[in-house]
């Protein structure tokens, strides 16, 4: 039967075939993923050390001018404790790596991967030797911006601080120059005056003079030291007052808006309402009606007659 | 909230039903029914009782507005009768209110109203003979007193019949005022008019009392108190009391007219009579020698 079956006539060749087939996918996958990882072609291992590991693995990426040109094979700390980074670079790409070439660890965008970046060496120079050690600078990534950025703030920001307590310093030049400014000002007022008096009526009195002078001085003086503090006080309280009276307008704006609300919501049923009311009230007036003309009641019930009087009374 | 007050209604109105349901079978059981009363009248009637309710508890103004209700009504159907009813109530009102000028208008456009043979008129003529004397007009008030006495033959007629003798007494005819004051009293016990008849017991007294006979006015002034207090009518206990006191300080019984006026004193502060209580304290110090409040 197996032999005369033509279902199973090039049984062999087909199997074969198969089996053929799937070898060289085998193979061909094989050779991609070694293509892809750098294991057939000749690798050129250089190296370099770091302070820290962070941000570094194995198996990240190795750039050189944006082509990848290979990866980090190992890493491993030596006897320092410092982080030692092992390179495999395509050796293709040796010709490039010359002394003065660096390794820096950049991130790829602001949300992109991190890779090892090597610089080109300068072209005169000769290529790095296998197992040959880069100098590593490690480039800010943002976050290092961003805390880099915060501590420039805060510093500016302390310094604005220092800045406007120096110059609320009661005791400090500027409020003292502006209290002494104020001082000035209403000396010269007073000054002004006193002059304008003395003009008129000094002249013949010149001790009399001095003493008004004096006085005046002396009450300048006094509304220079109070005005200061007067100015301070209503500069301190006027702020809360408005922050106060700011509160106050916007509570009853909001209340007044609930309030319109409630008014908007309940109008429409305060016409009915009332109508149902009035009806009832109707109602009950026809019913009361019809019960007063009942028997017996109606006996008890003021039905028409004479109005009545207010009693009258003989000694009131 | 809202719904409370419809539901209020209806639950009356639902009582009503059910009351004039479970009555319906015994309409009909006492002869026809009175004849129905035309809405504007109805109307007049309605305000007239509220003003009547108003002023028995004291609410002057609301009894001034609805008896103008009345009486506007009244005279929108030209019903005289019921147009000299409001305006006799108005001046009742305004009298009591302490307003003479209302008073006198309202009633002589009462008058107008009121024929002689108008069983309205001995209340009207009593009324005029009130604002007369309250105006301090004597001979007025006397003739006006004199018209209602003559024209009333029913229970009321103790009550004119007191008017004129108190108003005989005050223009010093004590004799006139004592036969009428008596006069009145028994025609206000045939009445069972308790009110009147203390009134008249009282003007007997004042009556005795001016003429010397203290025992006698003493005794009538008790027996007027003990119908004021049977009948609770404070300001009237308070003019007894006071009656008493004044009785006793002309016997020289010094405490007990003191007594008297403390109690006076003490009813007139309770029945809300600041006047009375006054009064009663002014003669409580003149007793003591004491200044004059």
């Amino acid at each position: 039967m197996k032999d005369q079956d033509p279902r199973f006539k090039h049984l062999e060749a087909v199997v074969g075939a198969f089996v053929i087939g799937a070898l060289a996918a085998v193979v061909a996958a094989v050779l991609y993923i070694g293509t892809e990882n750098d294991l057939f072609g000749d690798r050129y291992p250089l190296r370099f050390r770091s302070h820290t590991g962070t941000g570094i693995k194995k198996g990240m990426p190795v750039k050189l001018s944006g082509f990848r040109i290979g990866r980090i094979d190992r890493i491993e700390l030596d006897d320092q404790a410092q982080v030692i980074v092992r390179l495999t670079i395509d050796r293709k790409y040796s010709k490039w790596i010359r002394e003065g070439s660096a390794a820096t660890l950049q991130q790829e965008g602001l949300v992109g991967d991190t890779v090892i970046s090597v610089s080109a060496g300068s072209p005169g120079s000769p290529v790095l030797a296998d197992d040959a050690f880069l100098p590593f600078q490690e480039e800010e990534t943002v976050t290092d911006i961003a805390l880099n950025l915060s501590e420039s703030v805060q510093a500016v920001l302390a310094e604005v601080r220092q800045t406007v307590a120096w110059i609320n310093d009661p005791k400090g030049d500027i409020k003292r120059t502006v209290a002494n400014v104020e001082r000035l000002t209403a000396g010269l007022e007073e000054t002004r005056r006193n002059a304008d008096a003395l003009i008129l009526s000094a002249a013949d009195d010149a001790d009399r003079a001095g003493s008004l002078i004096d006085n005046l001085s002396a009450m300048a003086d006094d509304a220079g030291r109070r005005l200061p503090l007067l100015l301070d006080n209503v500069a301190v309280r006027l702020p809360a007052m408005l922050d106060r009276v700011e509160g106050t307008v916007s509570n009853a704006e909001k209340a007044s808006l609930e309030l319109r609300k409630a008014a908007e919501q309940a109008a429409p049923r305060v016409s009915p309402l009332l109508l149902g009311a009035e009806e009832l009230v109707e109602d009950t007036g026809d019913v009361m009606k019809g019960v007063k003309k009942m028997w017996p009641l109606r006996k008890h019930i003021p039905q028409g007659g004479r109005p009545g009087i207010v009693p009258g009374d003989s000694h009131e | 909230m809202s719904s409370v007050r419809p539901r209020i209604f209806r639950a009356v109105a639902a009582i009503l039903l059910f009351f004039s349901a479970a009555c319906a079978p015994l309409s009909g059981c006492s002869g026809p029914a009175a004849p129905p009363v035309p809405r504007a009248k109805e109307g007049a009637l309605s305000w007239n009782r509220r003003g009547l309710a108003a002023e028995e508890r004291g609410d002057a103004e609301g009894a001034i507005y609805a008896f103008r209700e009345a009486l506007k009504i009244n005279r929108s159907v030209e019903d005289a009768e019921g147009a000299a009813v409001a305006l006799l109530n108005l001046a009742r009102v305004h009298r009591l209110k302490g307003e003479p000028v209302p008073a006198r208008e309202r009633i002589d456009e009462a008058l107008l109203l009121v024929a002689p043979d108008s069983p309205l008129f001995p209340e009207a003529a009593f009324e005029k003979a009130k604002v007369s004397l309250a105006a301090g007009d004597l001979p007025a008030a006397r003739e006006w007193a004199r018209k209602a006495a003559l024209a009333e033959t029913g229970p009321s007629r103790g009550r004119m019949l007191n008017l004129l003798a108190r108003v005989d007494f005050l223009g010093g005819a004590e004799e006139e005022a004592r036969v009428c004051a008596a006069e009145a009293l028994a025609a206000n016990r045939g009445a069972g008019a308790r009110a009147e008849e203390a009134n008249s017991l009282r003007l007997l007294g004042d009556v005795s009392a001016a003429g010397g006979d203290r025992k006698g006015a003493e005794r009538l002034y008790l027996e007027a108190l003990a119908i004021d207090k049977e009948i609770a009518e404070s300001r009237k206990i308070a003019v007894d009391l006071m009656a008493l006191g004044a009785a006793a300080a002309a016997g020289g019984e010094t405490e007990r007219a003191l007594a008297f006026y403390g109690r006076a004193a003490e009813v007139s502060r309770n029945g809300d009579d600041p006047e009375g209580a006054d009064a009663a304290l002014r003669e409580m110090e003149r007793l003591k020698g004491g200044p004059s409040r």
